[in-house]
């Protein structure tokens, strides 16, 4: 076994790859249990992919078949049922996932130099995985499939001259139909191979600048532990609690974040009385609707999703750690995350006059934030620093105006 | 260590958004629902009724047609009881009604919706469905109306608005609670099989997680020097 891995290391730098990048991995060792998740992430990836190969065996993208297919699946297929629940609950789970990573990015200012690649891979990673999910949830072609992928394609018309074409070219035809069913499946085959090549570039991005930790400074060489097995053993235990909570939902309530419409085969001369996309597409939904106009509601939806990726620019404070040592910035992240469910509510709603009015007001705020951000940012760091800050956080903002890092060495 | 936890940030935030989860949900809930309340039993002698009752009346128009007839095995059915509902379909056919859609559209407008899925297509599932069955009234001008789907195209099957009998009247409801049950079973035929794999999964998770924390517990105390 030793002479096998001596002529693979001559040719392949297999041994020094699992011993640096796996085992002696420096790893901060005062990560709390918010750094989970991209681990978390990576498991549900894999998951989706592998549950979803074993779907398209038996599944038929066809629009006079699809919706067959899939209730052979669940009857017929052995464990059919069990494979279908693992992937409807999984995409969910993996947008719980996600989104709670990225609070803790923005949380604890993870997104700041020099991990600003690693929050853009990430903005990356976040679009393609919206665009995967919405592609497969026309798949199962059930009323709301079908109503929610007319609904979103017809957004493109709002593009300004060539909109219709763009629908007609996103479609494959003027209505959502049987060619939009085939190109939806094939690239929401695609895009998981396309995700997992971006986590890779995330990845190799992480073992250059290394985690980011709750105190927000690069520790020093004795703060760091191996990633094995201290980090091995804390990655299970989170993925053992996970699971329980996945496991729940795929054997106990399989349908809770399916649509009772989508049991319903999509019918094109019949609109359901209430679309509604699924619980994570709800935030942005909701800031779509507020715009009275539809290419400004549609820019405001993009802008809503894509403002993250400013986030590097829009924080200009030079306090290290976060929001745990920054009152103001701590107060607009948990304004933020409030104002997100307040959104996600809305977009469940029917569009009344009232609740129009909650969600304008949500995605005033939504904007509002990100728009202060650069001032207040400014403004705390002056007035933090005249209150007058430990002398070693001085000394690490002054380390970091000159050499553009913050190790003090 | 409750107090430690409280004063944690992030625990705060979970705190407040199962707060606010609470709040929106007994607020979505407050709206009175017109849903008839009783408990509906999923025993298999209730399947097994409402099968029957299913296969001469709701048969007669609408088709099960993801549920075939050896599928009936499963809830207890024995195999003569299954070959007397098939008649002369073969034992591997879908259900299907005893009208095409022909006469259907000329009987109805339209073309009757199929049942396999219909428990999971309603939000409330078999209550839905059996509070449908019963909500047929006599209007004054003599004309029967549904209360829970006004513009439903389907008459009053079970006869319900109609009975001033006591005892018809429940043993109707029985039925109507029976059907429930049936397509119940029909929209979700793997339920009792996915609850009991789900029990061991778990059972098998809580050991696993445990251990793993304990493991964890045990790995991370080495660094306290």
């Amino acid at each position: 076994m030793s002479k096998v891995i001596q002529w693979i290391d001559r040719r392949f730098p297999l041994s020094s790859f699992i011993k640096h990048d796996l085992v002696e991995y420096p790893t901060p060792r005062n990560l709390s249990y918010w750094w989970n998740f991209g681990f978390l992430a990576g498991f549900v990836l894999v998951l989706q992919i592998l549950t979803g190969i074993f779907l398209a065996m038996h599944y038929k993208p066809d629009a006079s078949l699809a919706f067959d297919s899939v209730d052979h699946i669940m009857r017929e297929v052995n464990y059919g049922w069990l494979i279908r629940y693992m992937h409807a609950v999984g995409a969910s789970a993996f947008f719980a996932v996600i989104y709670i990573h990225m609070a803790r990015t923005l949380y604890y200012g993870s997104y700041r130099a020099p991990r600003e690649l690693m929050w853009w891979t990430g903005q990356a990673l976040l679009l393609a995985l919206m665009a995967t999910a919405f592609m497969g949830y026309l798949l199962p072609w059930g009323q709301m499939s079908f109503w929610g992928a007319q609904v979103i394609t017809s957004l493109f018309g709002a593009t300004p001259f060539i909109g219709d074409e763009i629908v007609i070219w996103l479609r494959g035809d003027f209505a959502v139909g049987d060619a939009t069913l085939t190109r939806f499946f094939a690239l929401h085959y695609l895009f998981p191979f396309i995700i997992a090549s971006i986590v890779i570039i995330h990845l190799i991005a992480l073992h250059h600048v290394k985690s980011s930790n709750p105190s927000g400074i690069n520790l020093t060489a004795k703060n760091n532990i191996p990633f094995h097995p201290y980090f091995t053993v804390k990655d299970l235990f989170g993925l053992g609690v996970f699971l329980i909570i996945y496991c729940y939902f795929v054997f106990f309530s399989p349908e809770f974040f399916i649509e009772a419409e989508n049991n319903q085969p999509a019918n094109p001369l019949q609109t359901p009385p209430h679309i509604v996309p699924e619980w994570y597409f709800l935030p942005f939904y909701a800031i779509l609707r507020s715009v009275p106009d539809l290419l400004g509601g549609v820019i405001a939806m993009a802008l809503s999703v894509m403002i993250f990726a400013a986030m590097p620019f829009l924080d200009r404070s030079k306090i290290p750690g976060g929001a745990k040592y920054r009152p103001i910035y701590r107060g607009m992240f948990y304004i933020f995350v409030v104002d997100v469910v307040v959104l996600t509510y809305v977009g469940a709603q029917p569009p009344t006059n009232f609740w129009t009015l909650i969600g304008q007001v949500a995605t005033l705020i939504y904007f509002a934030l990100f728009t202060l951000l650069p001032f207040l940012s400014k403004f705390e760091e002056r007035w933090l620093r005249k209150q007058g800050l430990p002398a070693e956080v001085e000394e690490l903002i002054r380390c970091e105006e000159q050499c553009g890092c913050t190790d003090p060495k | 260590m409750i107090k430690k936890l409280i004063k944690k940030p992030a625990m705060r935030l979970l705190l407040l958004l199962v707060c606010c989860f609470q709040i929106g949900s007994s607020w979505a809930e407050g709206h009175p629902t017109d849903l008839r309340e009783d408990d509906i039993a999923h025993e298999p002698a209730n399947l097994q009724n409402g099968i029957q009752v299913a296969m001469n009346l709701c048969t007669l128009c609408h088709d099960l047609k993801y549920v075939k007839y050896h599928d009936l095995l499963e809830i207890g059915l024995s195999a003569k009881e299954v070959d007397k509902i098939r008649g002369a379909n073969s034992a591997s056919d879908p259900i299907l009604s005893k009208m095409n859609d022909k006469q259907m559209n000329a009987l109805f407008g339209m073309t009757t919706p199929d049942l396999s899925l219909m428990a999971k297509a309603r939000g409330d599932g078999a209550q839905y469905i059996y509070s449908l069955l019963l909500a047929y009234h006599e209007r004054r001008d003599g004309a029967i109306v549904n209360n829970l789907y006004p513009d439903i195209k389907m008459p009053d099957v079970l006869a319900y608005s109609i009975e001033n009998d006591e005892r018809a009247r429940s043993a109707i409801e029985q039925n109507a609670r029976d059907i429930a049950a049936f397509l119940a079973w029909t929209a979700d035929p793997k339920a009792k099989e996915r609850r009991t794999l789900g029990v061991y999964v778990m059972l098998y998770l809580f050991v696993l997680t445990f251990m793993l924390y304990r493991l964890k517990q045990k790995t991370w105390s080495r660094l306290k020097t």
